[in-house]
């Protein structure tokens, strides 16, 4: 709140670099933002593979051996996981074991998206306020600038 | 007095491209330390009957339950150890920037005058 007091009284050349910084945190916000959303689509799409194989009798699948390579396979074993729990490490989990550590992944996620939208509802009220302050000094500058040659 | 000045302002943004590195080397530790927390947080809903696997290159090798967590545990703190230092050298770089925006100022002054 301090801040946007201070606003009005800087320079106009200061407050474009403030503008400028603005601008770079949003963007690197929304990058963060658009990663976690991604982050998010991939673990629901592993729940809904395990929602798939539980859903189907069919124990026929094709194996990606490369991304353009496929071998057929059949499918030993449908209460058994191994789920990707970070840093290189794998644990084996039944079906709903599995579920609950990718919905628990999820959560936080979705927690920490929020957290990010809040930010940047603020920076864009930041860069909003500034742009205004901004615009006001120059058209005061101009209207300076006439009265002088007049 | 110019080519003082020169050399001045030539040492103060090394000074700030050096801490620039050191605060983005400590982004990344604070990134592994978090990594690892929460596989460490997966660990205790897991126990001693769980089998772990660890991906090394391409393929997944089975693992102990209490290696693995051993292992991380060990990581957590190897991290910690290295955030510590890495902001002691923060703290350093920064008295070293400190001083080399004061020499920076004197000399202005000086040739201001």
């Amino acid at each position: 709140m301090s801040q946007r007091i201070d606003l009005s009284q800087l320079q106009p050349q200061q407050l474009v670099e403030i503008r400028k910084s603005t601008e770079d945190e949003i963007n690197h916000f929304t990058q963060s933002l658009q990663a976690l959303q991604t982050a998010q689509n991939k673990l629901k799409d592993c729940i809904n593979s395990i929602n798939g194989m539980q859903s189907t009798k069919n124990d026929d699948i094709l194996v990606p051996m490369t991304s353009s390579l496929y071998l057929p396979g059949q499918i030993k074993d449908r209460s058994k996981y191994l789920v990707d729990i970070g840093t290189g490490y794998y644990a084996e989990k039944n079906a709903d074991e599995a579920k609950i550590s990718f919905e628990k992944k999820i959560n936080k996620l979705s927690q920490d998206s929020t957290k990010l939208k809040d930010i940047l509802v603020q920076k864009n009220e930041v860069l909003n306020n500034i742009t205004l302050i901004l615009r006001s000094k120059v058209i005061q500058m101009e209207k300076e600038q006439a009265q002088a040659k007049a | 007095m110019n080519q003082e000045f020169e050399k001045a302002s030539l040492s103060f943004s090394k000074a700030q491209n050096e801490l620039n590195d050191l605060i983005s080397t400590r982004q990344q530790l604070e990134t592994q330390y978090q990594e690892n927390k929460i596989v460490l947080d997966e660990f205790s809903y897991l126990n001693e009957d769980s089998k772990i696997f660890k991906l090394t290159g391409p393929v997944l090798l089975p693992q102990d339950y209490s290696e693995a967590k051993i292992n991380v545990e060990k990581r957590i703190e190897f991290i910690q150890e290295e955030i510590k230092r890495a902001e002691t050298k923060i703290q350093g770089q920064q008295k070293i920037i400190e001083e080399s925006r004061n020499t920076l100022m004197d000399i202005r002054q000086k040739m201001s005058n």
